[in-house]
């Protein structure tokens, strides 16, 4: 993703020349990123989803 | 304390605050007091709003809740990781790009001198009485510990962190925080490992996490619809999110803080860092409650864990049935311990557990009963609620805690404090000077003025943060309070900013007035229903997106467009 892509155009701003559309750790683009994250938040909730299914040791 | 305990407290008090201060030595002028002339790396200010957000309360509160109610917490992040995604699209390219010092600086640009202005006064309201909370918690540890009064602590604490915070301004404040927040994952480890370890032989972690299981300590999603209960996935989702929104995307403390780094790259990677690795961490915190829960399963716990609490009922005309109360809580615990061995003897032979599971659930809640009861007693007698969920770990660290460890405990209780404290009392004073001293009272004010001033602010709002952290002890479980005093402000204050970012037509009559209807629709919300305070958040920013809207719409009808 673009800077454009992400809102930064908005601003109307100077572009920081650090900011221009290079890889961002094993990430080529901030959209590749920002996925990363997302995939990471549903899977914690999976984990946790889990652990309150499997770990619930009520009484019957 | 022992003296071991003693000089592991001191050796951290002196080492963080003396590399703070050489860090500052850097710093020029007001930029390098409020923004460290933005030249700090990502992984420091990551650190740093991690450090800011986990303060003492969460420590102390935090694993007093789940020790009472469990894992269920948890949910009220699960809308961070979003959040940040989408700060980091929408609200980090204006607040960096426009080289502010303050989020309220942006306003200004967008809808005029008085939004900015009462935006920014919310925020000093709002956040001056959450610093004092912020001071009182580990006040709390201190008087439990050395029998001291809260008083006296509460103002060792504001002195120590207001002379840094003062003297090296926001880059000792970060670099603290770097040690502060290492030292909280150290102290995170070490607890966990000592809850671990202090089991009786034989007991292992599948024991510990099965006897959890028996009261569901570990059920961490909800999924039922209901407004009215804070702890399910959607309050947490939905609401979290707003929370989290507002409170990283437009709370001073925390804009401030990745308006240091060197780049908008690394303002972003910071708030990145963070949606990995905040969830996990609340998770371990958490889990320590838990584990305390189960270690209490051998150990007899005290039926109300604030000592002060304790000694105001025994001297009390009440204090012959608290007595008897405590006998009978040492019964049902002495029950619940003989049925607890029973069960893992049970399940190391692979026998049937439902009769163990059964006996151990109903002594439980006979325990629960005998502890609300015994703080009905307490409340009764000191004529406020009983604030016993945030002794609970401290009390296990006193009488648990090898020599030594227990030091060094105290000092990340006091590391997760004063890491939140000072970011508070910088962003306080950066608001408060660049915001109302710059922008009505001195606008031709020199360099050194404003600096003087900057320094001045500091000690102002730690004085004022003093006198909050006096009446903090009324207001039960910390980590609820401060949330609840940010819910009544924060969900407005995150509308005008949207307003301010998706729509284009929203000018300042707009804004004012979407302000006001939030503010009121969320109190109205607050005192007359019973709707969870995490929803307050969505309640006020979606109030004033749609009054805001609405309102500017129809203000320029008939004129020229203004904003966009």
């Amino acid at each position: 993703m673009s800077e454009r892509d992400d809102g930064a155009d908005r601003t109307g701003g100077a572009q920081e020349p650090d900011d221009s559309g290079e890889p961002i750790g094993p990430f080529r683009t901030w959209r590749a990123l920002y996925t990363a994250v997302l995939i990471w938040a549903a899977i914690l909730i999976g984990l946790l989803y889990a652990f309150t299914v499997t770990l619930d040791h009520s009484a019957p | 304390m022992t003296i071991l305990d003693w000089g592991v407290f001191l050796v951290y008090f002196l080492g963080v605050v003396g590399f703070a201060l050489w860090q500052s030595r850097k710093n020029v002028g007001t930029a390098g007091y409020f923004l460290a002339n933005k030249r700090l790396p990502w992984l420091a200010i990551g650190l740093s709003v991690m450090a800011t957000q986990a303060s003492a309360i969460t420590f102390i509160g935090t694993t007093g809740q789940a020790f009472d109610d469990g894992m269920e917490f948890i949910q009220t992040y699960l809308g961070l990781p979003i959040a940040m995604v989408i700060i980091c699209i929408l609200f980090v390219p204006f607040f960096y790009r426009g080289g502010f010092y303050t989020a309220y600086e942006y306003l200004e640009t967008r809808f005029g001198p008085a939004t900015r202005s009462l935006t920014a006064f919310l925020f000093l309201l709002s956040r001056g009485m959450g610093a004092g909370i912020i001071l009182y918690a580990p006040a709390i540890v201190l008087s439990v510990i050395l029998g001291w009064d809260e008083v006296v602590t509460i103002a060792i604490m504001a002195v120590i962190t207001i002379l840094y915070t003062t003297v090296g301004g926001i880059t000792a404040v970060i670099w603290t925080d770097v040690v502060q927040m290492l030292m909280m994952f150290g102290g995170i480890a070490v607890a966990l490992t000592a809850l671990l370890v202090g089991l009786p032989s034989g007991v292992g972690f599948g024991d510990v996490v099965y006897i959890g299981g028996i009261q569901e300590m570990w059920t961490s999603i909800d999924l039922s619809w209901d407004p009215t209960n804070t702890y399910t996935i959607w309050s947490g989702l939905i609401g979290g999110l707003f929370l989290a929104l507002a409170y990283f995307g437009t709370d001073q403390s925390q804009v401030q803080r990745y308006l240091t780094a060197e780049s908008l790259k690394s303002s972003r990677l910071s708030l990145i860092f963070n949606a990995f690795l905040k969830v996990p961490m609340q998770f371990a915190i958490l889990s320590i409650g838990v584990l305390l829960f189960v270690f209490y399963h051998f150990e007899t716990p005290p039926v109300v864990f604030n000592a002060a609490e304790v000694r105001l009922v025994r001297e009390s005309p009440r204090a012959e049935e608290f007595r008897r109360l405590e006998m009978e809580f040492g019964l049902a615990h002495a029950e619940r311990e003989q049925a607890t061995m029973a069960l893992l003897d049970a399940r190391h032979a692979d026998g049937d557990l439902t009769i163990y599971q059964r006996r151990i659930a109903s002594q439980d809640a006979r325990l629960r009963e005998l502890r609300v009861g015994a703080k009905d007693i307490v409340s009764d007698v000191r004529g406020s609620a009983s604030n016993d969920v945030n002794y609970v770990f401290p009390t296990y660290l006193i009488e648990f805690f090898p020599p030594g460890l227990v030091g060094l405990m105290i000092a990340v209780i006091f590391a997760a404090a004063m890491s939140s404290l000072d970011s508070e009392l910088t962003a306080l004073s950066s608001a408060t000077v660049v915001d109302f001293y710059r922008r009505w009272w001195r606008k031709d004010a020199t360099e050194e003025q404003t600096l003087r001033m900057s320094r001045v602010a500091t000690l102002m709002w730690g004085v004022f943060a003093f006198g909050v952290a006096l009446y903090a002890g009324q207001l039960g479980s910390l980590i609820e309070a401060v949330n609840q005093i940010g819910s009544l402000f924060y969900g407005s204050l995150l509308g005008v900013f949207l307003l301010a970012f998706l729509v284009d037509r929203a000018n300042e009559a707009g804004a004012f007035t979407g302000l006001v209807v939030g503010m009121t629709a969320v109190g109205l919300v607050a005192f007359f229903t019973d709707v969870s305070w995490l929803w307050y958040n969505v309640v006020g920013a979606v109030t004033v997106v749609a009054v805001g809207t609405a309102v500017s719409v129809m203000a320029s009808r008939g004129r020229p467009l203004a904003g966009g």
